[in-house]
């Protein structure tokens, strides 16, 4: 499917409005492009004249045989040589600061957009696609309209001189030099499209190759155990055999293209030398003439063929531009209008959460919660309990406002939480993922994310506070150890304590804490209970409970399913009910228990 | 095996696709010289009147087809013959692309088919050291790198080679002072590109390096959407892009500026050099030491020379790069392949009986760390044995050496009384059906992973496979069915529905040895109970080893084995073992205790 809108987008026609808006971006360096337009009108004037010195050499030394002048020839030309040394530094570098200028303006404007928008966005578009939009397809915006503007002017420009001074120098010559033009730039443009497009989908079938590796050594183990290297390799080498002749096709196609282009600028050479040659015999035209015209069929070439590039890849980038300024165009469902000021910034948050038959539902008719009602109290800490998908990340959610409920009410301290801004909640809730997300960088800075004023002791207290500190110590640089992407170089259990530290740091009124499921070794283990229990006190918490030891703390348990509570109470209230939380538990939490028997025997 | 023998294994038969690619560049270098001596005859013998004087002795065999006196009375012919030598040109040019290309395609095929079997033979043990994604970005980019060092920049190094020799012999017949001349700059323009762009390296590494930077700092923000929300912290993360795509854009913006520096002044060096000819050229032809037809090929020809002894420079510091790329693919392809074959061969429809003993196996992954030890078993063919033990106990360690996935040195494992080591390895794991904790499911349909380790499964096998795992209600609820596609182009599993279709997977395939490696920890209990129920029907059908933490789950074992620190440390049926005192005992008394506090 995907393949199919590529595809769609390829083929349509010039769209104005989109060109606009980039253009739009190139505003601050308005300036520089205009120096690049003038430069490039120079640098064009230079390789029309060069031409013209062997042209004059020929005609007024050589032939009568004058050596006079050739001192002052030589000077000039050497000038002319600098002159256009000085155009091609300043093209490529200017050229080049408003390319990465572009880039930098477009990704800083899309990243800020991007931080408006509501989780809701992020559920429905994979990270990789935005990292795409805001990498290579940005560069090539900046790429076409930089170095677009430069072929495009300079290839213009040395057309026009060309035909300017050959039709100067004779006109029916020059009429028949640019007879051969007309097929040379149909023959570029469509080698150009076809080059694009046969590269493209080269492209698509190198990132099937990549995934086709990847998956052969994530999938090693089961590939093994299941035998089937010899089907998996048959598969692959038909996607190998698939790449090798597009890619074959792709090179083959490219590779008779200058010859092609050559081979009918000869033509007119040919030309040159049958008519022209007629011309200098009838002394119509000096050598001088005859032999520039033969250099200008010569270099007509290559002011076609970038043009012709240059309109093929402004439609490659046409897709791109789209892509990015789809991105620009986006609203938040979530806006925030109201402004933290400092006063409310300041305001503590009681934590009491009342929630008012909301009803809520990602994708139309399919609702999560329905006319769902809550009460949390000041303080309170509050374990959701269930298997997945019943509701229990999507109330999280909700209460902080990550999401809103589509009908009824959150109230947060009494106050409908609309009513203030998001950046107020959001300042005063503490979130702990189930695997925490860290950033590259040093413990340090990970901890400091909670509070970026923090000094570097306050950092070390609540390292300490959540029984970080040890394990922090044993690192080789201790605080200053650096965490890896995403902070891979830590097990989930020390990712976890980390983020710990970094809500301790925080101290947020409201705590939401997703346990992690996935198995820590004991010692670990023993940290994260205790660090939990520090956690709990002295502000609202809720959390989405994996842990037996969890919710033997908490002061209220909602057991629920399909999006109701259908239990509620505290631990002991409920096991004597003996309804599902005590079914639940007795399956659920037995490898908990084990683990807790076999650490006891060691 | 070094580097170079690698390509030369991967290039047998298509050697010759590669020396004509380079016999092309020659013949086409080869008549692209002869345009420019054309057209010097055309201005000095037949517009000038000079006396005809090829090079080569060309003349003389023109002369002897009587084709002098053709050209010289009509131009027409003269124009065609440019055509003619301009087509011939390059066509050979064109041709030396397309079998540089089929040489180059055909290597990376090659290339890359070995790549995927071998590291697909390539042991276990291997395979649980080495980061995916190093070994991924080998595959693809140092594949394309030698595809490209092969099928452009050495073709490109012969064409620089070439040049110099075919073309000096053709100026030195014309006039070896302006071949002096003409030749004077040429080596510092090498020497020049040759320097500048292994000066240049470092910088085109910063760039692509905070391009690197700047792509983590958004994917991490973007990954980490949520914290960044939670913690208000989006004017901090702005600043922290805004830095590192400002860092990006001012390691660019300089290269660019060296870039500039060095294409404007290498542009000028050039055209001093062009100028040099002209200027020289107009003093000889005016003292009559040349003629006008001599002094234009020698412009010609120093045009042509230029441009790929400028390209040359480049391609040499570039070279470098595909030697390491090339050594880094060497280093997979040296690694050794898990040996597959056995003492004899096990018919294809032979099933084993499913007797297993461990005897004395003691099992370490490096040298200090013991992970089993000393570990006496007999299993009974048809018996079904829980393995219990903490986390990092070694039970997915023993569950592992049965299939051969790691190698054991120490003691023997016995299937029917054989030792495992005279298996054929495929063989013996053709035996064994394994369902891991976090299986791996391939990105193709649902109907697809659960059939396709067998042979000629149908689709009402499949579907009673994934019965008997309680996977079938779950797959009924999507729109297509066991056709839903999955992984990257399709939907995302749970993770119990993940291990729900890797043990259908396996029970499809109705293996005399079945091991369950905690692979029912995502399942919630109802689910769980269904699958228990299923298995107990099977029960006696195939040797069955589970591990798992739920004592529901252990106790239809009809022994159960408690490991300690890679030992066994309790034996027994689960009456025997509630009996004895120990942790099995205490775990199960917990929920009788439980059962107390509640009531």
């Amino acid at each position: 499917m995907n393949r199919r809108i590529e595809e769609q987008e390829y083929r349509k026609n010039f769209d104005l409005k989109l060109w606009q808006n980039l253009l739009r971006f190139t505003k601050p360096h308005r300036r520089l492009m205009i120096i690049l337009g003038l430069v490039m009108i120079g640098s064009a004037g230079v390789d029309t004249v060069l031409p013209l010195f062997t042209k004059h050499a020929i005609d007024h030394m050589i032939t009568p045989g004058i050596f006079e002048g050739v001192k002052e020839f030589a000077a000039l030309y050497l000038g002319i040589i600098l002159l256009q040394t000085a155009f091609v530094y300043l093209l490529i570098d200017i050229a080049g600061r408003i390319e990465t200028g572009m880039n930098k303006d477009l990704r800083s404007t899309v990243y800020r957009k991007l931080q408006k928008m509501s989780f809701s966005y992020y559920d429905r578009t994979p990270t990789g696609w935005l990292v795409a939009r805001l990498t290579s397809d940005i560069s090539r915006l900046g790429d076409v309209v930089a170095w677009g503007i430069v072929d495009l002017i300079w290839g213009l420009a040395l057309m026009i001189g060309i035909s300017v001074v050959i039709f100067i120098l004779n006109w029916k010559l020059a009429l028949l030099v640019l007879a051969v033009i007309p097929l040379m730039a149909w023959i570029s443009t469509k080698f150009h499209i076809r080059m694009l497009r046969n590269f493209r989908l080269v492209r698509r079938f190198n990132s099937q190759i990549t995934h086709g590796f990847s998956e052969g050594i994530h999938g090693a183990k089961t590939t093994k155990t299941l035998v089937r290297e010899k089907a998996n390799l048959d598969e692959f080498e038909d996607l190998n055999r698939q790449m090798y002749r597009h890619s074959l096709r792709a090179i083959i196609i490219s590779a008779l293209f200058m010859p092609t282009i050559l081979v009918i600028s000869s033509i007119g050479t040919g030309l040159i030398i049958w008519i022209g040659g007629n011309m200098q015999i009838a002394k119509v035209i000096g050598y001088g003439t005859l032999v520039a015209f033969i250099a200008y069929t010569l270099q007509f070439f290559e002011p076609i063929s970038h043009v012709a590039r240059i309109f093929a890849e402004m439609q490659n980038a046409q897709a791109a531009g789209e892509r990015v300024f789809s991105l620009l165009s986006l609203t938040p469902e979530i806006s925030d209008e109201m402004d933290l000021c400092q006063e409310s910034k300041q305001r503590r948050m009681r934590g009491e959460i009342s929630i008012e038959n909301i009803t809520f539902a990602y994708k139309e008719g399919k609702e999560v919660l329905t006319d769902f009602s809550l009460f949390i109290a000041a303080g309170e800490s509050l374990a959701l309990v269930g298997v997945t998908g019943t509701g229990k990340t999507t109330l999280v959610n909700l209460i902080c406002r990550f999401y809103e409920p589509q009908t009824g009410t959150i109230k947060i301290d009494d106050i409908p939480y609309q009513d203030v801004p998001l950046r107020w909640i959001h300042c005063q809730l503490g979130y702990v993922q189930q695997v925490p997300h860290l950033f590259q960088g040093s413990i340090m800075e990970n901890i400091r994310y909670g509070r970026l004023d923090a000094t570097d002791d306050e950092i070390i207290q609540a390292a300490k506070a959540v029984y970080a500190d040890d394990f922090i110590r044993n690192l080789p640089g201790e605080y200053d150890y650096q965490v890896g992407e995403s902070g891979n170089l830590l097990s989930t259990g020390q990712k976890q304590l980390i983020a710990f530290a970094r809500v301790v740091l925080a101290d947020p009124a409201l705590l939401i804490l997703d346990e992690a499921t996935a198995s820590i070794d004991t010692e670990t283990e023993q940290l994260v209970q205790n660090a939990t229990a520090k956690l709990l006190q002295g502000r609202t918490s809720i959390i989405i409970a994996h842990r037996l030891s969890t919710i033997r703390q908490v002061d209220r348990i909602l057991l629920m399913h399909n999006g109701h509570v259908i239990e509620q109470g505290d631990h002991r209230a409920l096991m004597r009910m003996r309804g599902k939380y005590y079914n639940l538990y007795i399956n659920q939490f037995m490898q908990e228990i084990a683990d807790q028997e076999f650490a006891k025997e060691a | 095996m070094t580097a170079q023998k690698y390509v030369l294994k991967y290039s047998i038969g298509i050697k010759y696709r590669f020396v004509s690619a380079i016999l092309f560049i020659a013949i086409g270098t080869f008549f692209s010289f002869l345009t420019p001596l054309v057209l010097r005859f055309i201005i000095d013998s037949v517009l000038g009147g000079k006396p005809v004087d090829l090079p080569l002795g060309i003349h003389h065999w023109l002369a002897g087809q009587g084709t002098v006196t053709g050209l010289l009375h009509n131009l027409m012919f003269a124009g065609a013959v440019i055509v003619l030598l301009n087509l011939i040109a390059h066509l050979f040019s064109f041709l030396r692309g397309k079998m540089s290309a089929h040489f180059s395609e055909e290597f990376a095929r090659r290339l890359r088919h070995a790549l995927y079997d071998h590291i697909q033979k390539l042991p276990f043990s291997w395979h649980s050291k080495i980061q995916t994604g190093d070994i991924v970005q080998r595959c693809t980019s140092d594949v394309d790198t030698v595809r490209r060092f092969l099928g452009s920049q050495l073709p490109e190094l012969g064409r620089g080679i070439f040049m110099p020799i075919l073309l000096i012999p053709i100026m030195l017949s014309l006039s070896p002072r302006m071949t002096l001349i003409s030749l004077s700059a040429v080596p510092l323009i090498f020497l020049y590109a040759y320097i500048f762009f292994r000066k240049v390296k470092k910088k085109f590494l910063a760039a692509d390096e905070a391009e690197g930077v700047m792509t983590t700092v958004l994917d991490e923000a973007l990954n980490g959407i949520r914290v960044v929300r939670a913690f208000a912290r989006q004017d901090h993360e702005i600043v922290r892009f805004d830095q590192a795509a400002d860092v990006y854009r001012e390691k660019c913006r300089k290269l660019i500026t060296v870039l500039a520096y060095y294409w404007s002044t290498s542009d000028m060096l050039c055209q001093v050099q062009i100028a040099a000819v002209l200027v020289f050229g107009i003093h000889l032809t005016i003292t009559g030491a040349i003629t006008l037809g001599t002094l234009l090929a020698f412009s010609t020809y120093v045009g042509m020379l230029l441009w790929p002894v400028r390209e040359m420079g480049r391609i040499l510091t570039d070279m470098g790069r595909a030697f390491v790329a090339m050594k880094r693919l060497a280093e997979i392809l040296d690694t050794e392949q898990e040996k597959v074959e056995g003492y004899f061969d096990l018919p294809d429809d032979y099933r084993i009986r499913g007797k297993i003993d461990f005897i004395d196996v003691s099992f370490a992954y490096e040298p200090e760390h013991q992970v089993l030890d000393k570990i006496n078993l007999s299993i009974k063919p048809g018996e079904t044995i829980a393995l219990l033990g903490a986390t990092g106990s070694g039970k997915s360690t023993l569950v592992n050496l049965i299939p051969r996935l790691f190698d054991y040195e120490i003691g023997k494992i016995r299937i029917d009384g054989v030792e495992l080591k005279r298996f054929n390895r495929r063989q013996l794991r053709r035996q064994i059906g394994i369902v891991l904790q976090e299986p791996f499911l391939y990105s193709r349909t649902i109907a697809e992973n659960i059939g396709f380790a067998g042979r000629e499964i149908s689709e009402h096998k499949i579907e009673q496979a994934a019965r008997e795992a309680a996977l079938h209600d779950s797959v009924s609820e999507f729109e297509l069915g066991y056709e839903t596609l999955l992984g990257e182009r399709g939907i995302t599993l749970s993770g119990g529905q993940r291990q729900r279709t890797a043990i259908a997977r396996t029970l499809i395939l109705d293996p005399p040895i079945l091991i369950l490696d905690d692979a029912l920890s995502a399942v919630d209990s109802e689910t769980e109970h269904q699958i228990r129920e299923n298995l107990l029907r099977r029960k006696g059908r195939a040797t069955t080893i589970i591990i798992s933490h739920r004592l529901t789950s252990v106790a239809i074992a009809d022994r159960i084995v408690v490991l300690e620190h890679g030992r066994i440390v309790q034996l027994g049926t689960h009456e025997e073992l509630l009996r004895q005192p120990g942790p099995y005992q205490r775990i199960w008394h917990i929920q009788h205790e439980l059962e107390a506090e509640a009531g």
